[in-house]
């Protein structure tokens, strides 16, 4: 057992400044996070059990209300359902297709900068230019699509106002947005790979399929989760895209999660229902990341 | 093993009873509630100021009350106000009007949703032949009847017009962009297929018509006869009418009678089973390109329809069915409530003016909207325009026979999203009609419950 000498004034002095410094340091973040994260949680969550109309003098306390008839309805089962069709599809296709491309462009190539630059920049443009331009490359009267069909005989869809082929439409424009930075990143993940053991892998026989396989994907795998979780929030927020293209139609071919809280506050007046989905989103986030954590993260080798 | 002993000890005791520190999120949670409901809403409004949104003064004008106008018109109709409005600043030297303009009527509504919240209103406000309604229901409008004067009496509106803006004797909303849909059919196509060069006078014509078009080419394209619509329920709703059917009788549903089902039925069966018509991406682009015979489009988009099509073409009123279905639409200007006196007053200066004279008379001729004022009614300026182009006279003369919306429409925000949601699923997805109108009236059920009550005191049956 060892006794602990009483502080001296001067140290505690110091102890005290140092404390005034952490303080003074992280007040102004801790602050930011206060204000613009954990009181808008807080807030949406007491909107979530209120009926209100945004413009009424004061909300209406319902309880579980909002939850229970949201969560009990066709049409929400719907957009859920639209919801992770779509987060499935542009995370898993976007990942597939960006380690393809970034093992292209890690060959050096010639013209790779110039290619990479290229596949990089819809990720910097603005999501409502690249959907104002898709919206006529699909147009199936004048668009681009209509070209290309033509030229194997067939006639171009309703891209945007056919029920099926909204959400497919939608779909390819946010993985053609989004693939160049997954691609940018694995490129990244590649160049760092150590060279010995991709090195040995070889020497041993291993074919360029195998190698990629057996050795690559699992040395990228820190890579690919970090990928899986910014991808899965990113396409659960996904709303620009949606919005000029859309509006979600038609007939909800293409309201996600993130289109119907926008939908039921803005379009429809309801704000407690879309304060219960932004909840329902924030809790199914948080369940999903919680559960890569859980279990993807312990087959990542770092 | 005794990790476990030690889990399951800690977890048995707060399954059987709160543990201390869900006793004190609870508490949290208790205390938090009223602080967290003071913060929404604008609580007690009576006698209630609230500030102007900022924006920019010019040094001339800053001896001057200040008046904010948010409006909806955007690109020529913008530009068309600005000069009304430089014209205004150049007639008196008290007040100083800004325009602040927003995308559309959705943008202006949910800007001034949000401004309520934040405890600044504008002045005037450019709202929607529905949207104006939502704000009367919470009382965020100010009653205009005590403004006029024998200056600028009632009378200086088109009658018609006024009326759609006035409830239990009070204006609350007076006309400004005001608008019928028309019926446009390229000449060029009726021609070479053989029809009359006139808008048909019933739906059943206008599908026995489509025979005629179907599988003709024209400008490179296969001609359909009609291009729908599906971002906006407006043309159903006067189709709904011509059928004899309605959204709502006051604030009862009437969606699902024989009439309103027959409505949406003749759409799919136009769309689906005869192939006639589509649901367009860009139905004006589609009728300008050639790609579609007919559309059903706004007074406010001959102007640009003129300018874009390469074809001669025409211009008729709605078809009827069993009787008449013109829905009128378009903007109007109201002044907010929660304004200081001084702000409602010169607001009123500036709607006065925007509403008389020359600058009416501009408007009209400017924006392709109908006249909804005296002064533009009577203009001989207006009057010309028809007289070389009778395609404008057409939109005028439509209004004799024009109607409102749907009290269901008008009062309940979810109405037109929910009738988007069931045209589309016609439309586009070939749904049965009955179904889907159905389904629009049951989900509407809890939207018609929310706003009965204050429908009930404010508008009453």
């Amino acid at each position: 057992m060892t006794l602990r000498a009483p502080e001296r004034p001067a140290r505690r002095a110091r102890r005290r400044r140092g404390y005034a410094l952490f303080a003074l340091f992280a007040f102004p973040n801790l602050a930011l996070i206060a204000v613009f994260a954990y009181w808008p949680i807080l807030a949406n969550l007491y909107l979530s059990l209120t009926s209100w109309d945004f413009i009424s003098p004061e909300p209406l306390y319902v309880g579980l209300t909002n939850y229970t008839s949201m969560l009990a309805s066709p049409s929400f089962h719907k957009v859920l359902w639209v919801s992770v069709v779509w987060v499935v599809v542009v995370v898993g296709i976007s990942l597939v297709l960006g380690v393809l491309l970034a093992l292209l462009f890690s060959r050096k190539l010639p013209g790779t900068s110039a290619v990479t630059g290229i596949v990089f920049t819809p990720h910097v443009v603005s999501g409502a230019a690249i959907a104002v331009v898709w919206l006529f490359i699909f147009d199936p009267n004048y668009g681009l699509a209509r070209v290309v069909f033509e030229a194997f005989g067939a006639d171009s869809p309703d891209w945007t106002t056919d029920a099926d082929w909204a959400l497919p439409a939608l779909l390819i424009v946010s993985i053609w947005k989004g693939v160049g930075f997954v691609s940018i990143v694995y490129l990244a993940g590649i160049q760092g790979l150590p060279t010995d053991v991709l090195e040995a892998a070889r020497l041993d026989g291993a074919g360029p399929v195998q190698t990629f396989l057996r050795v690559m994907l699992p040395l990228l795998s820190p890579t690919t989760f970090f990928l899986v979780i910014t991808q899965t929030i990113g396409a659960f927020q996904a709303f620009d895209i949606i919005a000029v293209m859309t509006s979600g139609g038609p007939a909800s071919a293409t309201t996600t999660l993130s289109w119907f809280i926008y939908e039921q506050a803005f379009l429809r007046s309801n704000v407690g229902l879309s304060a219960a989905a932004g909840t329902v989103m924030f809790v199914l986030l948080m369940l999903i990341t919680a559960l890569q954590f859980r279990f993807v993260e312990k087959r990542v080798h770092y | 093993m005794a990790d476990d002993r030690a889990r399951t000890s800690r977890a048995r005791p707060a399954a059987a009873s709160p543990s201390r520190r869900q006793l004190l999120g609870a508490g949290l949670l208790a205390a938090g509630t009223p602080l967290l409901g003071g913060c929404f809403g604008l609580g007690e409004t009576e006698g209630l100021v609230l500030e102007q949104p900022g924006g920019h003064v010019p040094a001339e004008f800053e001896d001057r009350q200040r008046v904010v106008i948010w409006s909806a018109y955007t690109a020529h109709n913008a530009e068309v106000i600005a000069a009304n409005i430089d014209a205004f600043h150049a007639a008196q030297d008290e007040i100083y009007a800004e325009v602040q303009i927003f995308d559309s009527y959705d943008g202006v509504e949910s800007k001034l949703s949000a401004s309520l919240q934040a405890r600044q209103v504008p002045d005037i406000v450019v709202l929607s032949d529905v949207v104006w309604n939502r704000f009367y229901l919470a009382e965020a409008l100010e009653p205009l009847t005590g403004y006029f004067d024998t200056s600028f009496d009632t009378d200086a509106f088109d009658e018609r017009f006024l009326d759609e803006g006035t409830v239990k004797d009070d204006i609350w909303w007076v006309p400004f962009g005001r608008s019928t849909p028309l019926f446009y059919y390229n000449r060029e196509i009726f021609e070479a297929v053989g029809l009359p060069d006139r808008a048909p006078e019933t739906y059943t014509e206008w599908s026995e018509w489509a025979k005629e078009v179907d599988g003709l080419e024209f400008d490179g394209n296969r001609v359909r006869m009609r291009a729908y619509i599906g971002g906006d329920d407006w043309y159903f709703s006067g189709a709904i009418r011509a059928f004899g059917g309605a959204y709502s009788d006051g604030l009862d549903m009437t969606l699902t009678t024989e009439e309103s089902i027959a409505a949406l039925e003749y759409d799919r069966k136009f769309i689906h089973d005869d192939g006639y018509g589509y649901l367009a991406a860009d139905a004006t682009g589609d009728f300008t390109s050639g790609a579609c015979a007919t559309v059903l489009q706004s007074t406010g988009t001959l102007s640009g329809i003129k300018e874009a099509a390469t074809f001669d073409f025409g211009c008729g009123f709605l078809p009827q069915e069993v009787t008449t279905g013109v829905p009128t639409g378009g903007g109007g200007l109201s002044i907010m409530r929660y304004a200081s006196a001084e702000r409602k007053q010169a607001a009123w200066e500036v709607i006065k003016f925007l509403s008389s004279g020359q600058a009416s008379v501009d408007w009209t001729l400017g924006s392709g909207y109908v006249p909804c004022t005296k002064d533009a009614v009577e203009s001989e300026e207006i009057a010309q325009r028809s007289a070389e182009d009778p395609r404008y006279q057409v939109a005028i003369d439509q209004l004799a026979i024009a109607q409102g919306p749907d009290i269901a429409r008008r009062f309940v925000p979810e109405m037109i999203v929910e009738a988007k949601n069931a045209i589309q699923s016609v439309y586009s997805a070939g749904e049965d009609a009955e179904k889907v109108l159905t389904r629009m009236e049951k989900e509407l059920e809890p939207a018609v419950d929310r706003v009965r009550e204050k429908y009930e005191q404010r508008v009453g049956e």
